[in-house]
């Protein structure tokens, strides 16, 4: 790079890359100036370099550590700073300093340098090369930034100059000037830049440290401020050598051809940043481009559409207030539910499908088509309890006014599985409300407003708990795949009209590969056409991106681990190689997820199946695999030890291989449901026997830790206390059989036991003891055998001679022991 | 007047009916005035807890009989409530970890900081300091264990532990090297016998002695259950005479049904109907590791010597496995299969496992 550098002084602190480049240059006299030229380029780079430093600034973040750079130019000394524009190059344009604080103040400049070292000649071929290099180190910044073209401040009648980086900041970059101008303190004591007095802008970081560079003003104000200067000047034109004015018409003229190269840089650098975006934005998804946009344009199983737009029509009478005559005999026959408001029974729709069948367009579509204008509240909107409220009653209860263009609101509810949160405040609780005309504030007596307009909810799994307490109200409506034929046929029109070959076989593919989603094949067929304009079944099986990771269910991970895929549908499947299914399942397991639902149902359903080895070794191998799979979602679950959770789907695949038969399609997994009716019941036996140790004497308590008093205590004194007495009246009894009553009683009053008079469930009166310990001598409904059948008169002869007993010592007891009394509930000897 | 469990409970060290030197030296221990941590070990119904109630006695008096049960809350880290009843005298307190599920470690370290930060008030008190009594303490879980290494150093102006645990095994070594480690012994055949006669006479009838030993032999060394069963049996029939069938509990004979259930057939659907059996067990809270040990024992009485060495080993090592996973069901599952595929095999074919292999 030809330079020509004649003087250009500068030192910083920090940065020794940047103390590299600005390194004083020993003057070079030979070299041709190229003022203009040089210039633009200079100033590019000060720029650059500038950004440089406060990059640096910000990045060391040390307040202390500030720089100083100065740059001083004898004469007509232009500074170059190509090598800041190298390493202005690896610079992240992205990354613009905005937070340095800069105070500039305008230095004036150091009287020692005079301009009697201007050189004379400067070449025209060194100037385009100058020109071509500017262009360059632009075309790496933004095209904005090279509007400024500078003005060569360094005329010949300057002494010295420091170019201001803060003024060319604010006309070159935006952003930078907002950060710069708002805090610095400008003080431009001379505007005459060509005027001897030159000033150098001192510039003071928010830090402290001083910044002086040389200054250029607006290209705009330049040639008035040239010509201003130049007539303020005349007078002394007379004292400047000729070569001096002749650079500085020079040095106008190349000024004027800069700016026009750098507007035609400008224009084109423009034009090809605008093109590529306008070709994006006129081509738009397929999908939006054929979604349909009638009722006849409809893709899918008509009943279903026809379903929909019935039940739409059955709110015609309470919002158009017009008879729905066609279906008005039929419904009356049907359900004979008569709505003050003539509003259907269920007052709201709720679709449910996979994605892609286009539930979302059928739901517009068909609200159109019955008169409605619709308001869609999906996953993007905010979805609380407060929506409904707010969003949903508003739009319902505006009626017919000017937004709606005289139409009445139908709101559709898109994704409302997505509507999480439970309690009293979810979305899905607000929602019944408004279905159910629940007033708003409960307290208040003020009718609630009913609910006098449709409302279709969307949603994909609805089964999903979230949607549980809506589906009573709902009318539900289940989507199923569009037959593949239809949805042939409109793929094919549409690949005719966007001009991409595609037979049916291929199509067929599609349809099959994305199980009828409409959106996907749409997507895939685009994705294709955007590399070729051939569909070919390569392409398709490459394109994974028309794959989406749908959720498997659970269902379906159970019959791929139970059933092996047969070898017919293996080969016409896609991407499955043969006698390989880890990766398969290991894929189905984990788009499952739910790992545990998946093991208990693999558990409780494999012993229905038909073992393979009758050895029930494969069993045992079975059963150590699941042992890992305990130990490792123990590991999980209890420890937080995330990282084994990728291997958890590698622990159930073994199922696959030591169960899978193709007759196991026979019978379909269940539910699993044994163990979690096992944990009920045991919470509730848990639950009384909490509720037996509340009444138990502390000694017992402590003699008797809960195992011991379930595998020992219970079971025994189920014995004792059920000794064979007779069911006669307590004063003839033998005199044994008193002594066994008596001891009962003193037994079963410490305890806590009692029995209670209670009505059976065939209405027969029964007596039932407290806390109902005996469900632990029961086992599969079974008494066993050696416990006598206890008859109702019995244990009601025991019953009244507790309650007796009760009676006479109601606080004390029969025991000398107060502390066995002293936590016993009051109630328990009330007389019922 | 109360069950004859709690009834002809020995109350003081010299009412206790066998291993008389260890209740000498635990009366020695409680004179000395440099009362240990003590770690009482045995099977269960062998007598632990008498004996520590006997030396809480011995030490404080008759006051320790006075027990009141207390509510406490504690908050675990995540805030919830645990609602926990405590047995304490104004002497000692008493927590068994069962009670609190996997929190123990907050109800440990919480009860025992209490105590051990305040003094013991009562000036006639016998004793400067309070006594905590863990029971089934080797049912705590680990943290737990870590949680009293070091209070049980520091804090030993105001508090003794007394642990009552099954076995050492489950205990960490740390608490075990800090404990005086006290065995108590299942009582023999004949001090059970002597233990049934002394409550016949207390209790005014004659026991014959068929009757006592067949509830000695069905209570395989536990006498709180001998007790219990002996209750019972003269409940159900006062004279005590004939032909007896000694009360057992349900659960048992439910696992021994169990046993029988894989022993009769070995398939998959038997399988199926025995994991019907093991969820009503579990369903009825009984222990998995309880339900395991019974029906391997009631297995171990009806096999052959060859499939018992077998049987024992795979219970052992099915058992360290429901200990490590979180699944009980499984894990029992696992056992039945695999003692049915030893079964079979040995039935069928004659063949074993190496064991040793594994």
């Amino acid at each position: 790079m030809s330079t020509s550098i004649q003087s250009s002084q500068s030192y910083m602190t920090t940065s020794s890359l940047l103390l590299d480049a600005l390194a004083p240059r020993p003057p070079d006299q030979n070299s041709p100036t190229v003022l203009v030229d040089k210039d633009i380029n200079s100033t590019m780079e000060i720029d650059a370099e500038f950004e440089m430093l406060e990059q640096e600034d910000r990045m060391t973040k040390s307040s202390r550590t500030g720089f100083e750079v100065s740059k001083r130019f004898s004469g007509a000394g232009t500074m170059s700073l190509n090598q800041f524009g190298q390493t202005h190059e690896d610079q992240d344009e992205g990354e613009r300093p905005t937070g340095t604080n800069m105070a500039i103040s305008v230095d004036s400049p150091p009287p020692g340098d005079a301009f009697d070292e201007e050189p004379e000649g400067w070449e025209e071929e060194a100037s385009m090369e100058e020109m071509e290099r500017a262009k360059r180190s632009l075309a790496m910044q933004k095209p904005v930034s090279s509007v400024n073209t500078g003005v060569n401040p360094k005329s010949s009648s300057s002494s010295s100059r420091s170019m201001s980086s803060g003024k060319h900041h604010s006309v070159g970059r935006p952003a930078m000037s907002v950060a710069s101008t708002s805090t610095s303190e400008f003080q431009p004591l001379d505007d005459g830049i060509f005027g001897p007095s030159l000033q150098g802008l001192r510039a003071e970081t928010a830090s402290g440290s001083v910044i002086s560079f040389k200054r250029r003003s607006k290209p705009a104000v330049k040639s008035v401020a040239g010509e201003s200067g130049h007539s303020s000047d005349i007078s002394h034109l007379l004292g400047q050598p000729l070569h001096h004015l002749l650079a500085e018409v020079q040095e106008l003229k190349s000024r004027e051809r800069a700016l026009k190269m750098q507007k035609q840089y400008d224009d084109e650098a423009r034009l090809n940043v605008a093109t590529p975006v306008a070709g994006s934005s006129c081509t738009s998804m397929w999908v939006d481009k054929y979604r349909p946009k009638r009722f006849s344009d409809l893709l899918g199983d008509d009943r279903i559409h026809r379903e929909v737009l019935s039940w739409l029509k059955e709110w015609d009478r309470c919002v158009f207030r017009r008879a729905n005559t066609v279906r008005k005999r039929r419904m009356d026959e049907e359900n004979a539910y008569n709505d003050p408001l003539d509003r259907p029974k269920d007052r709201v729709l709720l679709l449910s499908g996979p994605p892609g069948l286009g539930k979302t367009t059928l739901a517009h579509i068909i609200a159109r088509q019955a008169g409605y204008k619709t308001l869609e509240i999906n996953a993007s909107d905010d979805r609380s309890a407060s929506t409904v409220n707010t969003r949903i009653k508003n739009a319902i209860e505006a009626g017919t006014g000017l937004a709606s263009e005289g139409r009445p609101t139908c709101v559709i509810i898109d994704e409302i599985d997505g509507a999480g949160g439970g309690g009293d405040h979810s979305f899905v609780k607000g929602l019944i409300k408004l279905i159910q005309d629940v007033p708003a504030r409960r307290k208040t007596n003020t009718p609630a407003k009913p609910l006098r307009r449709p409302i279709i909810c969307i949603c994909n799994d609805l089964y999903a708990n979230t949607l549980r307490p809506l589906r009573p109200f709902a009318r539900v409506v289940r989507f199923r795949q569009a037959q593949s034929q239809l949805l042939v046929k409109r793929l094919r029109d549409v690949c005719a009209q966007e001009k991409l070959e595609a037979d049916l076989r291929v199509l067929t593919m599609l349809v099959e590969m994305t199980t009828g989603d409409v959106r996907s094949c749409l997507n895939t067929l685009q994705f294709i056409k955007s590399k070729s304009s051939v569909v070919t079944p390569e392409a398709i099986k490459t394109s994974s991106v028309g794959l989406k990771d749908s959720g498997t269910t659970l269902q379906t991970v159970w019959n791929n681990l139970f059933i092996p895929i047969a070898a017919k549908t293996r080969r016409k499947q896609i991407g499955i190689d043969d006698g390989k299914y880890v990766n398969r399942l290991v894929d189905d397991i984990f788009s499952c997820g739910d790992y545990d639902k998946l093991v208990q149902g693999l558990f409780e359903h494999y012993p229905k199946l038909k073992p393979l080895d009758a050895s029930l070794a494969n069993l045992g191998k079975l059963h150590s695999w699941i042992g890992y799979y305990d130990a490792l979602s123990g590991r999980v679950n209890e420890r937080m030890e995330f990282e084994l959770a990728g291997y958890i789907p590698y622990s159930l695949v073994p199922w696959y291989s030591h169960m899978a038969a193709p007759a196991n399609n026979t019978k379909a997994t269940e539910w699993p449901k044994a163990d979690y009716e096992s944990y009920q019941t045991r919470v509730v036996n848990e639950e009384i026997v909490t509720s037996l140790k509340k009444t138990m004497p502390g000694i017992l308590r402590s003699l008797f830790p809960t195992t011991t008093l379930l595998t020992e205590l219970i079971p025994l004194l189920m014995r004792i206390i059920t000794p064979p007495l007779r069911p006669v009246n307590a004063i003839i009894v033998k005199a044994d059989e008193k002594a066994t009553l008596n001891r009962l009683v003193e037994l079963m009053i410490p305890l806590g036991l009692s029995f209670w008079q209670e009505k059976g469930e065939n209405g027969q009166p029964m007596m039932r003891l407290e806390p109902p310990i005996d469900v632990f001598i029961h086992y599969e409904g079974k008494r066993a055998d050696d416990i006598a059948a206890s008859r109702f008169a019995v244990r009601q002869l025991i019953a009244q001679a507790v309650r007796l007993r009760c009676l006479i010592e109601p606080i004390h007891g029969p025991s000398a022991d107060k502390g066995y009394f002293s936590f016993w509930p009051d109630d328990r000897w009330r007389l019922n | 007047m109360s069950l004859w469990v709690d009834k002809y409970r020995p109350r003081t060290l010299d009412e206790l009916h066998y291993h008389d030197q260890l209740s000498a030296r635990l009366r020695s221990l409680a004179a000395s005035g440099d009362f240990p941590h003590i770690l009482f070990y045995g099977p269960s119904g062998a007598g632990k807890k008498t004996r520590i109630m006997c030396t809480l006695r011995e030490l404080y008096g008759p006051g320790v009989e006075k027990l009141r049960i207390d509510q406490r809350v504690f908050v675990t880290p995540s805030n919830r409530k645990l609602d926990v009843n405590v047995v304490q005298s104004n002497y000692h307190i008493e927590l068994t970890p069962s009670d609190v599920g996997m929190y123990d470690r907050v109800v440990i370290q919480d009860i025992l900081k209490e105590i051990a930060q305040t003094q013991q008030v009562d000036l006639n008190a016998k004793q400067r300091f309070k006594v905590v009594i863990i029971n089934e303490a080797d049912a705590l879980t680990r943290d737990a264990q870590a949680a009293l290494r070091r209070t049980m150093e520091k804090y030993m102006n105001n508090m003794r532990l007394i642990l009552c645990a099954g076995s050492t095994s489950k205990i960490i070594a740390p608490i075990r090297s800090r404990c005086l480690l006290v065995r108590v012994a299942a009582p023999t055949d004949d001090e059970m016998s002597k233990v049934l006669h002394h409550v016949a006479k207390k209790e005014r009838f004659h026991l014959p002695d068929p009757a006592s030993d067949a509830i000695i032999s069905s209570s395989s060394g536990n006498l709180r259950k001998a007790l219990l069963v002996f209750e019972a049996m003269k409940m159900q029939r006062p004279d005590l005479s004939g032909d007896l069938d000694v009360a057992k509990p349900d659960w048992e004979t439910y696992c021994g049904k169990v046993a029988d259930a894989i022993l009769s057939e070995q398939s998959a659907q038997k399988l199926l109907e025995i994991r019907g059996k093991l969820y009503e067990l579990l369903s009825h809270c009984i222990p998995p590791t309880v339900v395991m040990k019974t029906i391997s024992e009631r297995l171990v009485e009806k096999v052959d010597d060859e499939v018992k060495k077998q049987i024992v080993h795979w219970t052992a090592y099915y058992e360290l496995r429901m200990r490590v996973g979180s699944k009980k069901i499984f894990h029992l599952e696992a056992f039945v299969a695999k003692i049915m595929m030893v079964y079979k095999n040995y039935t069928l074919m004659g063949m074993m496992d190496d064991i040793d292999m594994f």
